[in-house]
């Protein structure tokens, strides 16, 4: 086996052209901290991931593009759920076995569950339906 | 001249206390407390459940999963700011704080929620190749089904058609809320074969030429939206029969998306003037009683 040539070894990896390294004016000491926003060079921007959601004029005035503004979809039952957080510790424990299938994300399983949805439509198929032990097909 | 001046009094001053801030019982800020308390103790967080397991949540539809997944986020917010006026009062970042403990546990379910969804995802991508390669067989077998029950569960059958064109060729039972494409025409097509070969085939009485296909997207659409009932289908034959002895040429395929959109904005149209005028003569015995 060729050995690795001993420039990509040294630390930095990275220089400019010249040689120059690329941050830091040390060749030793721990430089693996992440970078700052006040670090790299001229083509480096980190931000804080909380502007840029428009554009300046060239009369000052900034206008925001809605398309680049983060939405939340909040969903309409959230005041009415009646779902927790976290469940009762006794309640029973569900199993899935797939059987007759790779697991979940078979796709057989998929085209026969959508297949009992025709046949059955809500209501359970009985290859779905869970049992006394609370063993299911999944 | 000046005018009068209000008399002032000199009132003794206002003791800053709690009694004197009024908040509204609706705050939106309430929702970071829990039963508008300021702290919950650690006693009530000792026995609050366990997180919910991936075979309990798959179970649930997208709209529940999205509904826990800001139950969750609420209330990790509301331990987040327990947390903190804990973490002020025991001076330090205490490793036992019973509010990130919980709020742990609900990262559980949050995590497994995400997992389900992932999961569902593939499953779907994989499905859908399986679908592409047993789309007749999977048409074949319902069109068996469909064929062979007889006329006691047209009912049953009505409904198994329903789920078979929205599942296979996403026609919206309410037809409305369609947006016409390829593969609503193919639905539709579909669909008025199957009727039309379900209760079509006793209607050859009069000595008229049968129809047994289908030969372009009015006819199919006039089949589609026909009652689920012999009479029903009959009456579309008739209609088709009146229609191809117009002898207007079968609407071509590049045309069929314009068509459908014109047919359903007529259907459209009908529904709502029949419900003007149902309205109208259910209103009018009130009026002249």
């Amino acid at each position: 086996m060729k050995p690795t040539q001993i420039n990509f070894l040294l630390r930095p990896w990275q220089t400019y052209r010249n040689g120059e390294i690329f941050y830091g004016m040390l060749k030793t000491g721990n430089k693996r901290w992440s970078l700052t926003t006040k670090q790299g060079n001229k083509t480096f921007y980190k931000g804080t991931g909380s502007s840029g959601v428009g554009r300046w004029t060239t009369r000052g005035r900034y206008i925001v593009n809605w398309e680049k503004v983060r939405t939340y979809v909040v969903p309409s039952g959230i005041d009415t759920t009646q779902l927790k957080p976290l469940v009762c510790a006794t309640a029973p424990k569900v199993k899935h076995t797939f059987r007759g299938y790779q697991g979940p994300m078979d796709g057989k399983l998929y085209v026969q569950k959508v297949k009992d949805f025709i046949k059955y439509g809500v209501e359970e198929s009985p290859e779905s339906a869970r049992n006394e032990n609370f063993i299911e097909r999944g | 001249m000046n005018p009068p001046q209000k008399e002032l009094k000199l009132r003794p001053p206002i003791p800053p206390s709690v009694s004197n801030i009024k908040t509204k019982d609706d705050h939106p800020l309430w929702q970071f407390f829990h039963d508008k308390k300021y702290m919950r103790t650690a006693d009530e967080l000792k026995d609050v459940g366990e997180p919910w397991s991936v075979p309990q949540l798959r179970r649930k539809s997208f709209e529940e999963l999205h509904t826990l997944w800001y139950v969750c986020l609420k209330e990790r917010n509301r331990l987040l700011r327990e947390s903190r006026i804990y973490q002020t009062w025991n001076d330090q970042d205490l490793p036992d704080d019973p509010f990130v403990t919980v709020s742990e546990t609900i990262k559980t379910t949050m995590w497994r929620v995400r997992h389900v969804l992932s999961e569902r995802s593939h499953a779907w991508a994989n499905g859908i190749k399986e679908v592409e390669n047993n789309y007749t067989e999977i048409i074949n077998e319902f069109e068996e089904d469909y064929l062979t029950a007889d006329a006691a569960a047209d009912r049953e059958m009505e409904a198994r058609l329903e789920r078979f064109q929205f599942a296979l060729f996403g026609i919206n039972p309410m037809l409305e809320d369609n947006v016409p494409d390829r593969n609503i025409i193919k639905g539709l097509k579909e669909v008025a074969r199957l009727k039309l070969t379900r209760f079509g085939a006793s209607e050859y009485e009069q000595g008229t030429e049968p129809i047994n296909n289908i030969r372009d997207i009015n006819e199919a659409f006039i089949v589609f939206t026909a009652e689920h009932t012999p009479e029903g289908v009959e009456d579309a034959i008739k209609t088709i029969q009146e229609y191809r002895e117009q002898g207007t040429d079968p609407i071509s395929e590049s045309d069929e998306l314009t068509a459908l959109a014109k047919l359903m904005f007529n259907f459209e149209q009908e529904k709502i003037s029949v419900g003007s005028t149902s309205t109208k003569a259910e209103a009018e015995p009130t009026t002249t009683v």
